[in-house]
């Protein structure tokens, strides 16, 4: 009976059925005893940079033993403060338990011996090996060449809940979900991947008819892109569910009709103007509790928005749209879950969705490739997965492409170079300067230490804000002081906040920021914020000594 | 699905020739050796108000670890300090390298109570009395780069000869659903209305200390020389814990109760073998940990371990040349 139960692929050596599988053994060293799932990086020949990971290069590569094409990504690891960042085990635990049509399954990790750099500091290079998916959404939208059909985007729909509904019965929040990060093949499969943000959640999964369920604990703050992050989050929920994953699977829903993201929010605060902005601004009826939030005060500087989600999306047809606003619920308590959304009239109407194997195959298409025609874009990248360490606080950091290196090992050393900014000669002045995060804030720029006016217009990228808590410090924070996970977002959002400055605000004046007096009155909103993020951080600390 | 009922097993194979040996370790040592690992991330963790799932899974991970690699090319200390580190992170209760390094100075220091008291004073351990003896409890700066340094490159060897499998499965939970599912921990608020003896068992005191002694069996497990952490399920831990502290407590189960957990008969008497057997080194005896040191064991059948690697060579010597 025992012997049934054994996991399929029980990772120590090998399972006692002897006769089919000796047990394996280093040849080198007899009696030295291995594990599965770890191989050397010269296995893998590489092909082309496919994109950035939270932590790491992803590159195309092929497996030299089989010829099989498979997805790299790397990280390199130091030794240096704490060791195996957290964020890659989580990753790689997750990626190792999971096993569903679509989550992308992790095939084996390769690693390098630890060499001394030009440093003199000793480091490995370690990769987690996926099989290689021709698209990822993001790309896949843009490709011209695509246009998907209202049975495709069902097919896809039904497939990216399936794999939510998965990952949420079993305990865990993905907290990335974004186009970018659903993995697409030639057979018309998707996969969801990259779950550098994803971590367990204590609360009991989602059930049918429950919604997004109530959360006990606090997490941080500092997830998911920001084009995708939910009402709740933005408002500086703590305590928040399993719902934000379908907020994302919204606007994910959306993007594959529209063609593009749709709420493309170049500030933490303009991101809520967005979102209020297209579900109506919230009241104790579709949002209740909105007002004991955080950051509630915040929409009260806002005009009153009228609901525009069903007009903006008549083209989705009436199941399609009763889908999205479900999907797209303010409260995230009522907020359909995916199982329930599974069972949505949308995918059982006219046209029917579609078989995985029906699609039709595409030229290859990822998110970088669609970077680098960044000419033909309307709009700058998502956020990449690095950035969503930008807390709800850090409301003036509106830096789009900022590395993700926030989630590398927590010693500074960034393994990703900043993406290329969109249009190449926009790349402003803060983005160099967040290539180390650790630096203290450029006071030496341009703009007067945050008490000048900030710019107006895009153009002048030059880092303005500083905020006043800074001023007291200015020294980078340091490293060992960092212990848990949650406290290191808390501080990188303080860094953000200094380091990436009014420039992204600056951004956003051709978005649609406002006249010079009313970034005035923000600077001063964020500031009181500040404050209360900093209370809220001390207090934090205290529980988390207890 | 995420399965909370299996976890990787070692094979036969595997437990038979461990590297250790291979290397040339004679087995009391290393037995002697696990042991005193498997106290020390007991007593760590403890200090560190560590939750027991982080302290087991650091145990598993090191008694895992140590069918890969032989103890003499990865000293036991740093792979303490490494396994706990690892397990903190993966059980979301991340510590700094820091404490973690203070903590074993501590419970490696003459003042620690694992500290065999016969040699509390330095100078019968080999050390110059007129030396200050401050090293023996304060961590230098110096000293702390290099252990941590040693600490997170002995992590990645870790996770690199798992091939990264990081997940452990542990009892504690299942054995609590089982002992609630056997309906032995359900009471309700009011007195039974007539009160049989077999009625009295299931009073609530009583059901915490079965869920404690459980708990505690399945924790005395861990360190057991069979590590059968390593070649037992979760839900079969679970079974033998439950059945140990139901008969401690005089708790009448159903007959064959195992079977609902498909634990077989032969599995649950191995497993209470393996319980009733007990350590290496008797069970009334004290091990007393130090650093660096003889290995000895007085008349009272205490026995002092010493974990350098220094005094691990030394020991090694001694027992070739017997």
């Amino acid at each position: 009976m025992s012997q049934k139960r054994r996991a399929p692929d029980s990772p120590v050596a090998e399972r006692p059925t002897p006769a089919k599988r000796p047990s394996i053994q280093d040849p080198r060293q007899a009696g030295q005893h291995r594990y599965r799932g770890c191989s050397t990086l010269s296995f893998y020949k590489r092909i082309h940079k496919l994109g950035e990971g939270t932590f790491g290069l992803v590159y195309k590569a092929e497996d030299t033993r089989n010829g099989m094409m498979v997805a790299t990504k790397q990280f390199t690891v130091t030794n240096e403060k704490e060791g195996f960042p957290i964020t890659a085990l989580r990753e790689i635990k997750y990626l190792k338990q999971l096993r569903h049509a679509n989550v992308i399954p992790l095939l084996e990790m390769a690693v390098e011996k630890p060499m001394r750099g030009k440093d003199g500091q000793k480091r490995g290079l370690i990769m987690m090996v996926t099989p290689y998916m021709h698209h990822d959404l993001s790309g896949l939208l843009e490709n011209p060449a695509v246009t998907l059909m209202e049975a495709q985007i069902k097919c896809f729909m039904l497939q990216l809940l399936k794999g939510i509904k998965y990952l949420h019965q079993n305990n865990i929040l993905h907290r990335d979900i974004k186009a970018a990060n659903l993995l697409i093949n030639n057979k018309g499969v998707l996969q969801i991947a990259d779950f550098g943000l994803a971590r367990r959640f204590d609360e009991p999964a989602p059930t049918p008819g429950s919604g997004g369920g109530t959360a006990f604990r606090q997490y941080t703050g500092n997830v998911v892109t920001r084009w995708y992050r939910a009402p709740e989050l933005c408002l500086g929920e703590r305590n928040y569910t399993a719902a934000v994953d379908i907020w994302g699977v919204g606007c994910v829903f959306a993007e594959m009709k529209k063609g593009r993201p749709i709420l493309t929010g170049n500030s933490d605060t303009h991101q809520i103007e967005l979102i209020f902005q297209l579900c109506g601004s919230p009241t104790e009826r579709n949002m209740p509790g909105w007002e004991r939030l955080p950051d509630a005060r915040l929409v009260k500087s806002f005009a009153p928005y009228t609901r525009t989600l069903e007009a903006q999306f008549n083209i989705l047809g009436s199941s399609g749209v009763a889908l999205l606003s479900e999907l797209l619920k303010l409260d995230p308590r009522t907020r359909v879950n995916a199982m329930d959304a599974l069972e949505h009239e949308y995918f059982r109407v006219e046209p029917l969705p579609a078989k995985p194997s029906d699609l039709p195959e595409f030229a290859d298409s990822h998110e970088l490739d669609r970077r680098k025609k960044a000419g033909q874009r309307p709009l700058p990248p998502a956020p990449a997965g690095g950035t969503v360490g930008v807390g709800p606080s850090a409301d003036w950091s509106g830096h789009p492409g900022e590395p993700p290196s926030f989630h590398t090992n927590g010693n500074g050393r960034h393994v990703r170079p900043a993406p290329p900014p969109p249009g190449g000669e926009r790349r402003p002045a803060w983005q160099k300067e967040t290539r180390d995060v650790r630096a203290p804030p450029p006071e030496g720029g341009a703009g007067g230490h945050g008490h000048g006016r900030p710019p107006k217009g895009g153009k002048d990228k030059t880092d303005t804000y500083i905020p006043s808590y800074r001023n007291d410090g200015g020294r980078p924070p340091r490293d060992d002081r960092d212990w848990g996970e949650d406290r290191r977002h808390e501080r990188r959002r303080d860094e953000r906040g200094s380091v990436g400055g009014q420039g992204g605000q600056g951004r956003g004046g051709t978005g649609g920021g406002g006249p010079g007096g009313e970034r005035r009155d923000n600077r001063d909103r964020d500031r009181d914020r500040e404050q209360r993020e900093r209370d809220r951080e001390r207090e934090r600390a205290r529980e988390w000594r207890r | 699905m995420v399965s909370i009922f299996s976890s990787p097993l070692a094979t036969p194979a595997q437990l038979a020739t461990s590297p250790s040996q291979l290397a040339g370790m004679p087995e009391p040592l290393e037995q002697k050796l696990r042991l005193v690992a498997c106290r020390l991330l007991q007593a760590a963790g403890v200090l560190m108000e560590l939750p027991q799932p982080t302290i087991a899974t650091a145990i598993v991970l090191l008694q895992r670890y140590y069918l890969t690699t032989a103890l003499q090319s990865s000293p036991l200390l740093p792979t303490c300090l490494a396994s706990l580190y690892l397990a903190c992170k993966l059980t979301e209760h991340a510590q700094k390298p820091r404490d973690l390094i203070n903590i074993f100075k501590y419970l490696l220091s003459p003042a620690s109570p694992l500290h065999p008291p016969h040699i509390r004073d330095p100078s019968a351990n080999g050390v110059s009395k007129m030396r200050s003896n401050k090293h023996l409890y304060y961590v230098s700066e110096g000293d702390y780069t290099a252990i941590r340094s040693l600490l997170l490159s002995t992590e990645a060897k870790i996770l690199r000869s798992l091939g990264f499998n990081t997940t452990v499965q542990l009892p504690y939970t299942l054995a609590f659903n089982y002992l609630q599912s056997l309906g032995v921990l359900t009471h309700t608020s009011e007195p039974p209305p007539r009160e049989t003896p077999a009625e009295r068992l299931f009073s609530p005191l009583q059901n915490e200390k079965l869920v404690a002694t459980t708990f505690a069996y399945l924790t005395d497990l861990l360190s057991s020389p069979s590590q059968v952490y390593l070649t037992h399920h979760p839900h079969e831990l679970a079974v033998a814990g439950i059945y140990m502290a139901s008969r401690d407590h005089g708790v009448k189960l159903p007959g064959r109760w195992w079977e609902v957990w498909d634990v077989e008969r032969e599995t649950l008497g191995f497993l209470v073998v393996v319980i009733r057997g007990g350590t290496y080194i008797p069970a009334a005896a004290k091990v007393w940990i130090v650093e660096e040191g003889k290995f000895e064991e007085t008349e009272d059948g205490d026995v002092v371990v010493a974990i350098g690697s220094e005094s691990v060579e030394r020991e090694m010597e001694r027992l070739r040349s017997l």
